[in-house]
């Protein structure tokens, strides 16, 4: 039995004998190769594949199969919709119980728990020559840096939250 | 098309998609997950789905599937250590076994061994082997993804050094 024809296409004799389960490994390999591109080959084989032919799979597939889409989508589109959704409903509440006035006013008494970092900076390079900048030159007082000017501000706006508040 | 109708075609072509895996792999347990994931991969490329062509389509990624599996097995078959074909004697290290045993034969030789192959291997051996296309050019002349005729061609060659040995050992 030739399971090809010269033409390159699968014979009728090698369909009917793929259908009765009649082909070895190499000749199931060497069809399934073929079907996988072969359009004329895939409707003459599908043709064959009649209501009576067919073989219900041992397990529904159907379920396993739609349990994995369901979750993928929920994991994708809804997944995000969803975590949206929770971060709203959590600032909302955070909002509406007080939680947020509460760290506002505990904020100096927090600021006192929180461990204390040190920061090396690194050792003073000499100053470079560099050329002469347009617009108004950048006060800084003397022994202040960028952390005790950021901590100067959140400091105001603490209080300027306590002040709102009283 | 949605969840909901995808359902409807899983329900609608799950017995021929499982009959297809399970007359092309031969085997109950792949078969069943092989359907699987066919049907897996037709929802993530649904749109690229003809209209009216569904069952077509489908058959057409589960014969992919099984393929890819069967092509697996026999490699992993083929290629297992003690095997005929590559127990060749004198191989120089990097070679392969099979090529070697090509070079070694005749040109007439190798053009009648060649000849006399069966479909689905001698075209595309007789493009890249004997017309030196390469396997661009061979996919294209004879209408096969390339991947596919550069397995058929590395398959006819194991064919074809299995055969000399074989007659070989005839003649010892």
């Amino acid at each position: 039995m030739e399971l090809f024809r010269e033409d390159g296409c699968l014979s009728d004799e090698g369909l009917y004998a793929l259908t009765a389960g009649q082909l070895d490994e190499l000749g199931r390999l060497e069809a399934a190769e073929h079907l996988a591109y072969c359009d004329k080959c895939t409707d003459r084989y599908t043709a064959l594949l009649t209501a009576d032919a067919l073989t219900d799979p041992p397990r529904d597939v159907r379920r396993t199969v739609m349990s994995t889409i369901w979750v993928r989508l929920m994991q994708s589109t809804y997944g995000r919709a969803a975590v949206a959704g929770v971060t709203a409903v959590l600032a909302l509440t955070m909002w509406r119980t007080g939680a947020l006035t509460f760290v506002t006013d505990h904020g100096s008494d927090l600021q006192a728990l929180l461990p204390t970092v040190q920061v090396t900076l690194p050792e003073k390079q000499p100053p470079k020559i560099l050329p002469e900048k347009l617009g108004r030159p950048v006060t800084s007082r003397p022994g202040e840096n960028i952390y005790t000017r950021v901590s100067s501000v959140l400091e105001s706006l603490l209080n300027a939250a306590e002040n709102i508040k009283s | 098309m949605n969840a909901l109708e995808f359902d409807r075609l899983v329900q609608k072509y799950q017995s021929l998609v499982y009959t297809i895996c399970r007359q092309l792999v031969a085997d109950e347990g792949y078969a069943q997950d092989l359907t699987q994931e066919t049907f897996l991969s037709a929802w993530r490329s649904m749109d690229r789905c003809p209209a009216g062509y569904e069952k077509q389509w489908l058959a057409r990624i589960a014969s992919n599937k099984a393929k890819d599996y069967l092509r697996s097995a026999w490699a992993r078959r083929v290629n297992t250590p003690g095997d005929d074909v590559l127990a060749l004697e004198g191989a120089p290290p990097g070679s392969e076994p099979e090529a070697q045993v090509l070079e070694a034969l005749g040109e007439e030789e190798l053009t009648q061994r060649i000849l006399a192959l069966r479909e689905p291997y001698k075209t595309p051996c007789r493009l890249m082997l004997l017309e030196q296309h390469t396997a661009a050019e061979a996919a294209r002349l004879c209408g096969r993804p390339q991947k596919t005729v550069e397995a058929q061609v590395f398959r006819a060659k194991k064919m074809l050094a299995a055969q000399l040995s074989a007659a070989g050992k005839e003649g010892f």
